[in-house]
């Protein structure tokens, strides 16, 4: 009954708000910053102008909601053609059945353009978003993490500026060394142990850097293992060192960045767009801002991937169209203006290799996404990492560094909780 | 509401202002429907926006929909309240939920108590003050969160300042304690919730009548005694019926302990309301969270019912 | 209160009584301040602002957004409150002035729609609401909303209703009125403040709102603030002034309001006269 009463409504809006002749494709666009909106706005006039007949409507749903307006909306109806997604949820919807698969949208695109778009997209990204043989998103923006530092505390510190740390032992001693040189309220580094998906963010590059995988082969939590134990008590041991903020394991990660920005640290990992906050803010030690690839491990050099594609759900009524906005708003000169008003890195290799991110800072962002992994590496995308991404690792990482757990306790209780939501 | 009755009611109104008082004769047809009349327009509200609510999350708690490997709802029986009964998690935060909850109560009580009878004054201030004491109120969490975040600050917070000249907190926010967080964040959803009470306090104050006072000071008793047999009689029953609602409100508050600590450190700020948000939008399990709201909103029938049983009888 | 009281001890409460604001009010205090410094001076340990900006203040008036989300909120809010009291003076006077059959259960009824959580019943009031293709409508959130203040308002005004001597509408009904007429010539004049705090009670439960506006609303033109409040958040471009001016912008109006209605709340028994 509930079904009928759903299609009937789908159908009589269909037919209320949209003319007969033009296609409507509703997008959900998650950035509220005024600036994304008017690039996307001209995105959309672009792709209506050029594409006769197809009338793309979008609406605004902010980051913070979108989790619960999707699911909202699969529950209830009401969910829109085409949307942005965080890149780990992808596989969580495509598993329920929820969205349509990009393949033909590719092929049509590159018979169309003379284009390999699959071999645009960045390694990382094909983790997350080809599954099962088929693609499932097409890539607007991926970010990574990087380690900014402020060489004037590193000179007061006896640390050679020109020479930040490597690796993730090294990280410790500098941020220990930076703490005790530096002025009260002033320490090391800007490193959360919350609960916060800030630490996760972080926390990713250690445990791949070591070599741990959350998933084992078997499929069940891949955690229990040395390599893991290592990277736990490395990240820990920076802040049981007294190397960050004493309420790290209570801070979000909005207060690290206005601390880092206020001069509170003398290092963080965080994305391109805390340089652009940087330059607006244009505080005295701006030139002596240095930015360094993340530490690496004693396996690899880890960056944190993120990212959002553009999604298309499968409850749509028009896919071709939709299918034809998803690459248009994916691909040439129009997603580079979008990319640039923006701020962050297009989801294209190629594009990311031109102007203007030839720029300072972002090469080194650029050259970091070939080393960009999900969380689950080298495992496939599962459905549950929406689930296990919101507290699961950053609940072991904050007990250790609240002192409440040793690292064994704190390690087989993440491998508990980790497996009980697989065995759902 | 039948058609008659509502003509009755509309019939009544007019007569009302037509006719001089001395003219009108009661009316004995329709007098026994205008109690049913006057209450329907509430139980129509009730029926539309919880009665139908309610019997859909019955029914959704008996199936099996857990959205990852049900992408429809299954009949799925006993098996939410099954899984309901071995959830450790679940009655730890149901626990925890009472602890909150009545810690919320309390702290409004005796935040509002104090603050209604220093306001229930005719002076410029006390009326000025009775309106922006309702700020804690009308101003979201989210921003709230971040104001007491800073007061909390173990660098730059006044309030942290405070705790640690009390011994109370150490060198880093009381925010990274799991049994203070709790202490803290209950606090401030009193905090939050206190302005209500203070009006509806301030409003049976209001309703007290002078001579009673008059009437007692003559007769010699002190403030305190003045307070403890007309005051507190008097505003008994408010405080219990506010103190239930603000009670059930809080039972459920989802927003405070989720931007405070996301329900940390660890578990210890996390109440059902947060446990029933995952359940939800996380683990996307729409069908347990029914379960659990048919079970708590069964256990909090009762305790209402008990807590409707303590009111004064006039 | 007591009019033989000196002017000295009204002084001296007046006193206490900004004193006590003062303390209570720190963290919203807090927030005023933090609206008009600039970003950078936010965290720092002084309370005062080493820059006043009204940039933040800017921003938000500029975000057409805003404005017609606090439009619609000032909408969806009075109406909402409007329609608890309608609906709730002559329910609560029910329950407390006549005995009839299931009036208890009616009673327990009303108060339990309350223990529901907005989680359980988000998803069949959404499907209920979209069928009737009241989605994205004021008039469907106004009716959801309705029910959130009604339960308390009802309950309230019971009480206060119960504490209004029979003898007065009694009185009037041996004149020659209604039950009704003395219900509306008597009674309601009585519990006025509680009418208003009701009212209160329903506008800023509304108005804060944001779990079911944000199921029920997706369109922009029909956002209420906690929705435009939520744009403030993105990830990527976040101004802790800015957060701060939302906030602001968003409690000042039902304060505001309330001032306004404040003299309502004096007025009732104590005016005298109506002794029995």
């Amino acid at each position: 009954m509930r079904r009928y009463l759903l299609a009937a409504t789908a159908i009589a809006s269909t037919l209320i708000t949209v003319p007969a002749f033009a296609q409507t494709v509703t997008f959900w666009q998650f950035s509220t910053n005024p600036n994304d909106i008017a690039a996307w706005e001209e995105i959309i006039a672009a792709f209506e102008a050029s594409h006769d007949g197809i009338d793309v409507v979008m609406e605004i749903v902010p980051w913070g909601e979108q989790q619960q307006r999707l699911v909202t909306a699969l529950t209830t109806g009401g969910l829109p053609d085409v949307s942005m997604l965080g890149n780990n949820v992808v596989a969580q919807f495509q598993a329920i059945g929820a969205l349509a698969p990009l393949d033909d949208a590719f092929a049509a695109y590159d018979a169309e353009q003379g284009t390999d778009v699959a071999a645009d997209i960045w390694p990382g990204d094909r983790g997350y978003y080809h599954l099962g043989g088929q693609w499932w998103a097409s890539p607007i923006a991926v970010e990574t993490r990087a380690l900014y530092f402020r060489k004037d505390l590193f000179e007061q510190a006896g640390l050679d500026p020109e020479d930040p740390p490597e690796t993730w032992e090294e990280l410790r001693s500098a941020a220990k060394a930076l703490t005790e040189s530096s002025p009260d309220g002033v320490y090391g580094i800007g490193l959360s142990t919350s609960l916060d998906y800030f630490t996760i963010h972080n926390f990713m590059s250690t445990y791949l850097g070591y070599g741990a995988r959350m998933l084992a082969e078997d499929g069940n939590c891949g955690f229990d293992t040395p390599e893991f134990r290592e990277a736990l008590d490395v990240y820990t041991g920076i802040a049981l060192d007294g190397s960050t903020h004493p309420d790290a394991a209570s801070m979000d990660g909005n207060s690290f960045q206005r601390g880092f920005l206020d001069g509170r640290y003398a290092m963080i990992l965080m994305h391109p767009s805390l340089y652009r906050d940087l330059v607006t803010e244009q505080p005295v030690w701006l030139d002596q801002v240095d930015i360094a690839k993340v530490p690496a491990g004693p396996v690899n050099r880890s960056g944190f991937l993120g990212g959002w594609p553009l999604v298309m759900w499968d409850a749509s009524d028009a896919k071709e169209a939709a299918g034809q906005f998803i690459m248009f708003a994916t691909h040439g000169e129009a997603f580079k203006e979008l990319a640039v008003a923006g701020g962050f890195i297009p989801g294209s290799i190629s594009l990311a290799q031109d102007e203007p991110w030839t720029e300072f800072p972002y090469p080194l962002f650029v050259e970091q996404l070939q080393d960009a992994r999900p969380y689950q590496y080298p495992s496939e995308a599962i459905a549950q990492m929406g689930q296990l991404e919101v507290d699961t690792i950053q609940k072991a990482v904050q007990a250790v560094a609240l002192g409440q757990k040793g690292i064994d306790q704190a390690v087989s209780d993440l491998c508990t909780d980790i497996n009980t939501v697989l065995a759902r | 509401m039948t058609s008659s009755v509502r003509g009755f009611f509309f019939l009544t109104k007019d007569r009302l202002m037509s006719t001089p008082m001395q003219e009108r004769q009661p009316q004995v047809i329709g007098k026994a429907s205008l109690p049913y009349a006057l209450v329907g327009p509430a139980i129509v509200v009730a029926l539309a926006i919880a009665v139908l609510p309610l019997l859909y999350a019955l029914w959704l708690s008996f199936q099996d929909w857990y959205l990852l490997r049900n992408p429809q709802p299954v009949w799925g029986g006993l098996v939410n309240f099954q899984a309901l009964l071995t959830d450790g998690a679940l009655w730890r935060a149901f626990w925890r939920t009472w602890v909150w909850t009545l810690g919320t109560v309390a702290v409004e009580i005796a935040l509002a108590l104090p603050l209604a009878l220093l306001l229930n004054r005719d002076t410029i201030v006390a009326r000025t003050a009775s309106a922006l004491i309702l700020l804690p109120w009308v101003m979201p969490f989210i921003v709230l969160g971040y104001g007491w975040r800073f007061l909390l600050d173990s660098e730059v917070g006044a309030l942290h300042a405070l705790l640690q000249v009390v011994g109370i907190a150490g060198n880093s926010s009381i925010l990274n304690d799991p049994n203070l967080a709790l202490a803290v964040i209950t606090f401030i959803s009193g905090w939050k919730g206190m302005p209500f009470m203070v009006l509806a306090l301030l409003a049976a104050l209001k309703s007290i009548p002078d001579e009673l006072y008059e009437a007692a000071a003559i007769d010699g008793a002190s403030a305190w005694q003045r307070f403890r047999s007309i005051t507190l009689p008097s505003i008994q029953n408010t405080m219990l019926i506010v103190g239930l609602v603000l009670g059930i409100l809080a039972f459920y508050s989802f927003d405070l302990p989720w931007i405070m600590a996301r329900g940390g450190p660890q578990d210890a700020t996390t109440i059902l309301g947060i446990t029933m948000f995952k359940a939800v939008f996380t683990d996307l399990r729409p069908a347990y969270a029914a379960a659990i709201s048919v079970v708590m909103l069964v256990i909090l029938a009762g305790v209402s019912f008990c807590v409707l049983q303590l009111r004064r009888r006039e | 209160m007591n009019a033989d009281r000196k002017r000295p001890v009204d002084v001296a409460l007046d006193i206490l009584t900004v004193l006590l604001l003062g303390l209570i009010l720190l963290p919203i205090i807090w927030v005023f301040i933090a609206s008009i410094r600039p970003d950078a001076d936010i965290m720092s340990r002084s309370p005062f602002p080493s820059q006043v900006t009204f940039d933040h203040f800017r921003e938000i008036f500029a975000r057409a957004d805003f404005m017609i989300a606090l439009r619609n909120s000032l909408i969806v809010g009075g109406a909402v409150a409007v329609c608890t009291i309608v609906i709730a003076v002559p329910a609560a006077y029910s329950l407390s002035r006549f005995t009839y059959r299931g009036r208890d259960f009616i009673g327990f009824l009303i108060l339990a729609t309350q223990m529901l959580p907005a989680v359980a019943v988000l998803v069949p009031l959404v499907v209920i609401i979209r069928s009737l293709g009241l989605a994205n409508t004021l008039t469907a959130l106004t009716f959801t909303h309705l029910a959130l203040g009604l339960p308390i308002a009802v309950w309230m005004l019971k009480g206060y209703i119960d504490a209004v001597p029979r003898e007065l509408e009694e009185a009037a009904v041996i004149d020659g009125s209604s039950q009704l007429g003395a219900m509306i010539r008597i009674t309601l004049p009585l519990i006025r403040p509680a009418v208003i705090a009701v009212g209160t009670f329903a506008f800023v439960l509304s108005w804060g709102e944001f779990l079911l506006a944000l199921a029920l609303i997706t369109s922009a033109e029909v956002k209420t603030l906690p929705l435009a409040l939520q744009t403030l958040f993105d990830p990527y471009s976040f101004s802790w002034g800015v957060v701060m001016a939302g906030g602001v912008v968003i409690a000042a109006p039902a304060v505001l309001l309330f001032l306004l209605f404040r003299n309502q709340l004096v007025g009732g028994l104590t005016s005298g006269g109506i002794k029995g």
